[in-house]
């Protein structure tokens, strides 16, 4: 039986991939829980498995072996509709790269995860712009992305993310992009999500300067969890 | 969604633009051609509307065109009961008019119809029309022409004029008009120097045309007269001339769909190009769709919209173009063309269609993308 507090639980994930005719293991049997309202940094080098280990945690991708519960649901047991509706509804993603549709300003790049859903255009704008509010951006929410610093457009993904009230926000190297202060800001903006809206956030990084904001250290190598600090 | 839809597809303009523009010249090609053949068969159809009673010519196989049959056969129908009487008639084309040769093109060409004629009335005995100035010909007449209208004003000739036919010189002593512009090009001759004029076999007509005591009994009496006349000659009424020229007609119908199809597939092989360098270029934006909770299926669907409008503005701008391009050919070749509005719908149609057909593989294709792949190239 999983923990009622726990929102995402990896039991012995094993996670193999085909490159060629070589099978990479990129998870050898990582087990992980992580309960709601934590602060999770996952640290490790590259090609160490974290940005896999982050899309199996967020329904991006499935396991080769082991379970997967996201609030105590076995997610492996998944069509690709229920995927996607889990994601949708529970799980809210920040990348390196920001992925902002470069063509739509910052509030409808807000808006992209409720276009599919059935919703009333002028409940959508307010929901966007109360986030771009969230994150300071309300006076840049008619610009476009390119119009905008690393910052500000890392805030706007963030926004994105947060505009189906995900409980867990999943983020792969949100800081990779940003300067030093910058990415210090994002990481502000995320604590206060964290302790303010009780959000469970995920972080994967390989900057040793932000384990000092985590309530969980995950400790990632060759695909296998080192160590794990509370 | 459409909005998002149409703002995917102003990223890039130009390859919009011709996208569009492929479908939009597909769309016009369609219009002006089905307007020609549409215009031609509305006229003819009028023109043969103008056609009095059954007629009869023979049946061979290079058409009514080379039709002769023998006088005798007037006989032996006007005997049947219902028929008030049989004109023989000789239809060809003129070979020159005021002197001047004609090479056969639809539009100049004059219709010589040779007839007995009663000099009754306003009767014109094989057309459906009516004496507008001077009088009809008569029994006695030899040498006097009816003019159609059209042919009164390209020569511009009044009554008591002369006209020169194949060489020849006659007098015109009436005008006619009916509701065909195409049957407007004729000249009424008496039947004797039509066969002079043409060098027609003594005791051969073209074609008989049989007058009924009462119109409404012609599907009764044409049974009548194919039995009369046996299966050597065809027997038809007006109407149904008309049914066996739209079959003709048809195949020019049936050409027009190998232009549209054509065209179809040229503006579907545009839009699926278009398509699939748009959702190439946009792997990873759909890769982060798919991570902020995009089910395949609305994937699928944006991709078919942006696909469905380059449809729909392909045929908004095909059918103006179609428009332009329709009167213009009606300037040009002077035939008549006719755009019906079922035309323009389903040109309309066709081009939609035409988009999400198109659209089917790359959005089939976005779907397919795998969110986890495309974001990891980071």
């Amino acid at each position: 039986m999983v923990h009622s507090k726990t929102v995402i639980e990896l039991r012995n994930v094993v996670k193999e991939y085909i490159l060629g005719k070589t099978i990479v293991k990129a998870l050898r049997g990582v087990s992980l829980e992580i309960k709601k309202g934590e602060f999770v940094i996952i640290m490790g080098p590259s090609g160490s498995g974290k940005s896999t280990l982050l899309h199996i945690m967020g329904a991006l991708d499935k396991p080769t072996s082991g379970k997967v519960f996201i609030n105590g649901k076995d997610i492996s047991l998944f069509d690709d509709w229920n995927l996607a509706m889990l994601r949708r509804k529970n799980i809210g993603f920040v990348f390196q790269t920001f992925n902002l549709v470069p063509t739509l300003n910052a509030l409808e790049n807000v808006m992209l995860p409720l276009e599919p859903i059935h919703m009333d255009e002028i409940e959508k704008i307010k929901r966007a712009k109360e986030l771009l509010k969230l994150v300071g951006l309300e006076h840049r929410m008619l610009h476009k992305p390119a119009e905008l610093s690393g910052g500000e457009r890392q805030r706007v993904a963030i926004a994105r993310a947060l505009v189906n009230d995900p409980e867990i926000i999943l983020a792969d190297e949100p800081t990779g992009n940003l300067d030093t202060k910058t990415g210090l800001q994002i990481i502000n903006a995320m604590r206060e999500l964290n302790k303010k809206e009780n959000k469970t956030i995920v972080i994967v990084t390989h900057d040793p300067t932000l384990l000092k904001y985590a309530t969980k250290k995950v400790y990632i190598r060759d695909g296998t969890v080192e160590r794990m600090e509370e | 969604m459409l909005k998002l839809a149409f703002s995917n597809l102003l990223r890039r303009k130009l390859r919009s633009t011709l996208s569009i523009l492929m479908v939009a010249l597909g769309v016009a090609a369609i219009i002006s051609l089905t307007s020609l053949a549409d215009g031609l068969f509305l006229d003819i159809k009028t023109a043969v509307s103008q056609v009095q009673g059954i007629i009869i010519f023979q049946k061979n196989p290079y058409g009514p065109l080379f039709s002769q049959i023998d006088v005798k056969l007037i006989d032996k129908i006007e005997s049947i009961e219902g028929v008030k009487k049989v004109y023989p008639v000789i239809i060809q084309t003129a070979r020159s008019i005021e002197g001047k040769e004609f090479a056969y093109n639809p539009k100049s060409v004059v219709r010589l119809i040779g007839s007995e004629f009663e000099g009754a009335g306003n009767d014109l005995v094989v057309i459906k029309g009516e004496i507008v100035e001077g009088r009809p010909l008569r029994p006695d007449d030899r040498k006097k022409a009816v003019i159609g209208i059209e042919i009164k004003n390209q020569y511009n000739k009044f009554v008591g004029n002369k006209i020169k036919i194949n060489g020849r010189s006659f007098e015109i002593v009436g005008v006619y008009r009916c509701g065909s512009k195409y049957m407007n090009r004729g000249i009424l001759l008496p039947l004797e120097d039509m066969r002079e004029l043409t060098g027609f076999p003594e005791e051969k007509v073209a074609q008989l045309n049989v007058v009924l005591e009462n119109p409404s009994e012609v599907d009764k009496i044409s049974k009548l007269i194919k039995l009369r006349v046996g299966d050597k000659y065809k027997v038809i009424n007006s109407s149904q001339f008309a049914e066996s020229l739209s079959e003709i007609l048809n195949d020019l119908r049936l050409f027009v769909i190998a232009v549209a199809s054509i065209a179809a597939v040229v503006a579907a092989v545009g839009i699926l190009n278009t398509m699939l360098m748009n959702v190439l270029e946009r792997y990873k934006e759909i890769g982060t769709l798919k991570a902020v909770g995009w089910t395949n299926s609305n994937i699928v669907k944006m991709i078919l919209y942006e696909a469905m409008l380059i449809g729909i503005f392909g045929g908004m701008t095909g059918i103006a173009m179609g428009f332009v391009s329709s009167s213009v050919l009606a300037r040009v070749l002077e035939m008549p063309t006719y755009v019906s509005s079922e035309l323009v719908v389903e040109s309309f149609l066709f081009a939609l269609f035409i988009g999400l057909f198109a659209g089917i593989y790359p959005a089939l294709k976005a779907a397919r993308v795998n969110p986890v792949e495309v974001l990891r190239e980071e």
